[in-house]
Parts: C-alpha cells; structure tokens; sequence
C-alpha cells in the first residue's frame, strides 16, 4: 500500500485531473491533522494557475485505513452528502476515488472549513450541544438519509447495532472475548423499554467538530453515524470523547441545561455500557490491521489491545453491579 | 541456562527505546510523528515485558478449561450450551465455550446461572484486568510525550 505520508506527486496528478488548471497543480507538503485513527486525514495546499490567473485553494483529504474500525468511505459519504443537502454544517465533499491505483485505498477530498478543532470555548460547545441536538430531531426519513441499516421500531436499532459491532469484534479478534460476548447479550436484554429513533452521528465530541468564533463550522468524522437512540451520543460526548473538558455528571446537567433533554441514571448506565461495547468492539480491529502488517503503526497496536481492555473493564464493572442489584 | 547471544532482544529493545527518547523525540517538531514515537515506545516497553515473561496465552487457557470443567461436572445441563463450540485451538474453544456460558447466565435466573456468575465470570475478568495491566504501557505512551524528551 502506498504510503501516504509521502504521496504528494500522486495527490497533485490527481488533483490536476480535477481542477481546471493551465498546467497542472503543484501540492505543498502534507500536513497530517492529528486528530482520529480511523482515516488518515491530511490538508492539501494545492496552488495553480487557469487562464493566466494564480489561484490557491485548500482541501481536507480523508483516505481510509485498511478497514479500520469495520467502516467504509462510501456509507459515510453518502451521510455527508444527504446532511449537507439539509444545510447541517458538513464539509462538502469535492471527490471520492475507490481506484485503489490512485492512492492504493479509497478516499474522499473535502473542501478545507477553516476554524480550530481544539478545545471549543463556552459559546462553541453550547452551539455543538444544540446543533447536536438538531441532528436527532432531524426528520432522517423526510432527507432521505441513506443508511446502511434503517431500523422498523427503537428496539430493531439496538438490537442492530449490537450485531453491527459483534461483527466488526468478530473480524478483528485473535481469540474470543467473554466478556463482550456477554455484553452483547447484556444489552439485548436490558435495553431501556422508552427509546428514541434519531440520527446518531456515533463519535460526537471536541475534536470531531471545527468551531470558529463561537460557532461550529462543521461536525467530522461521521464513519459511525446511524439510525438510533440520541442517548448513544449524549453518553458518547459525556462518558467518553468529553471527559477532558467535563466530568460526566457536569454533561449531564448541561445537556439537560442547553437542550432540555434529561437523561435519568438507568439510561445514563445503559448507553455508557453501550458505547464501551461500541468501542471496545471497534477497536478490536486495530489488532487485525496491526498483526497483518495492513498497518503496522505503534497506534494500531495500543487500540487494539489496551485500549479495548480497558473499555472491557469498564463495560464489565457496570455489568458486575447489575447482577448484584 | 543457556548463555545468551549478545546484543540480546532486550539489549536492542532498551537501546532503541534510548534512541527515540533522546534522540529522535527532542528533534521532532511535527506532532503526528511525535505522537507516533511515543506511540512506537509503549510498544517496545510491553515487547521488553512480554519476552521477560510469558509471551502464550496457555496458562490463562488452562485456568479456564479447570474453570469449565469444573462447572459442567456440577451442572451438566449447561453440557448442551457449549456443544459445538469451536475447536480452532485450545484457547480459542475454551474462550468460546467462556462466552457461551457468561451469554446464557445474563438472561437466566438458576442454579448454574449463579454459579457462571460466581465462578466463572471472576476469573474471566481478572485475566482480562491481567491483559490489560500487560498492555498498559502502550495506553501510557499513547497520547503524550516523555517529559524528559521535550525540548
């Protein structure tokens, strides 16, 4: 597989069949945006000239990752694209290239949404908490959404989901995992009996988003979005992907504060047991692309091993105490 | 015992992770390659422990297959539960058969379900607490970088 770290000469014939340029299209050197392990995503400065005129423009290049995660460009652009076309704040995606002779694996390029992925300030996180709140009310039926997996009632989704995640563990696994399997069972049956149906994006939190001036730009990484309860999310950003900004308690709150959605303690613990199954689930496969050598990096290896047990450990605790209740 | 080639692993993991911490990480700017070398050191500190101890999943095996026995010779109508299950390699029909029981105690309340839960479900956590504690460098080394490595 190419090394995309150092595909500028491809990304730049690539790009001069794209863009109507006089002589072709320079790239400068890749920047590689440190955030996610899923995809590969680098910035492409991309300068060349049409009639005589000089002109620069820049774009996001997402390129997948030897099937990282159980997720697969095609699902995600599709998602981006229908969003996009309900004036949800998305990137708009320019190309998509399955031709594995391009870069040796699928890939999409986004126009650049200028703004910081950082650390959001009070005004932006308020805005993401809302828009996110949007996207579970958001009519998915009404914009034609086009989901790999479309549940009939609540109950289908979870149970989906669920089967959707064994699956990628049962991929990415040397030897069978008890305690997920017994997860998966655990979440079947004690699925919480008042469910929503929304549009999940499924890794929402700070670095997924890009803000600017108070405001979100545009939400990212949306490999994992679905059909199902907007608890997944709202436990997602306030057990996992938020902690470095707030403790769960203190999401809690502000969730309820700036959506008015609560979330009572029983559903708090349900779908934080679901998202470490999601993620221990997801991250098996790192250990599959790890020992195959689809991508040796040290990151692959951390994901699928200790990363994953520790999701395990949490997911099993909560398990542990609801025997005993 | 027998006498050691030398440089040994260990000599050349201890020497490379030397490298990277002082020489190749006070020199790295960008932050994805900084992030990939501390990344790169987690691993060769749990490659170190790993060939300093025991590098199969045998033992663990065994606690499990005792386990397993020992709970179907006390309830043999879990017999039918683990019937079929996959025979790859010994871990694997014995973590298979695991997960089919820990499956079957989350949705009944007898006898056996109680014993899975007693007996079997502490074990199989502490071996996943045990793998997690093995491969706990790389989640230290994950995100961040020595402190003695910065400029």
């Amino acid at each position: 597989m190419l090394n995309v770290e150092v595909a500028r000469p491809q990304i730049a014939a690539y790009l001069s069949a794209k863009l109507p340029s006089d002589d072709g299209v320079e790239v400068g050197p890749l920047q590689r945006i440190t955030i996610g392990h899923s995809r590969g995503m680098f910035r492409v400065d991309a300068t060349y000239r049409y009639r005589g005129e000089k002109k620069e423009r820049s774009f996001a290049l997402r390129v997948e990752q030897a099937g990282m995660f159980g997720t697969n460009s095609l699902d995600e652009i599709r998602t981006m694209r229908a969003l996009r076309a309900t004036r949800f704040p998305v990137a708009n995606i320019r190309w998509v290239e399955f031709d594995a002779s391009v870069l040796g694996t699928p890939f999409f390029v986004m126009d650049w949404v200028e703004g910081s992925s950082g650390p959001p300030d009070d005004a932006a996180l308020r805005d993401y908490v809302q828009k996110l709140h949007e996207l579970h009310q958001l009519d998915w039926r009404k914009a034609e959404v086009p989901f790999a997996r479309v549940p009939v009632v609540p109950l289908d989704a979870v149970h989906q989901q669920v089967d959707r995640w064994m699956e990628v563990h049962h991929w990415g696994r040397v030897l069978p995992e008890p305690l997920l399997e017994e997860a998966a069972t655990w979440l079947k049956h004690n699925a919480p009996e008042d469910l929503g149906l929304g549009i999940v994006h499924g890794d929402p939190g700070p670095l997924n988003f890009i803000h600017k001036a108070g405001v979100v730009q545009a939400f990212t990484d949306w490999e994992f979005s679905h059909v199902g309860d907007p608890n997944e999310d709202w436990l997602f950003l306030g057990a996992m992907r938020g902690r470095g900004l707030m403790e769960p308690a203190a999401w809690r709150a502000f969730i309820a504060e700036v959506t008015g959605h609560v979330i009572d303690q029983g559903e708090w613990d349900y779908w934080d047991v679901f998202n470490q199954f999601k993620g221990a689930c997801a991250n098996t496969s790192a250990l599959r692309i790890f020992i195959t050598g689809a991508n040796p990096a040290p990151n692959m290896a951390a994901i699928g091993t200790a990363l994953k047990l520790s999701m395990v450990q949490r997911l099993s605790t909560i398990i542990g105490q609801s025997y005993v209740r | 015992m027998p006498e050691a080639k030398h440089p040994t692993v260990d000599e050349v993991l201890a020497g490379a992770l030397y490298t990277i911490e002082n020489q190749l990480l006070p020199n790295l700017e960008d932050t994805w390659a900084r992030a990939a070398a501390s990344q790169l050191m987690g691993t060769l500190e749990y490659a170190r422990a790993l060939i300093a101890g025991d590098e199969s999943v045998d033992a663990q095996t065994a606690e499990v297959e005792a386990a397993l026995a020992e709970l179907l010779g006390a309830h043999p109508e879990l017999d039918a539960l683990v019937a079929g299950a996959s025979s790859e390699t010994p871990g694997f029909a014995a973590l298979d058969k695991a997960s089919r029981l820990l499956s079957y105690a989350v949705t009944h309340e007898t006898a056996a379900a109680a014993a899975i839960r007693a007996e079997l479900r502490p074990l199989i956590t502490r071996q996943a607490e045990a793998n997690l504690n093995e491969t706990m460098t790389m989640l230290k080394r994950f995100g961040g970088t020595p402190r003695n490595a910065q400029r």
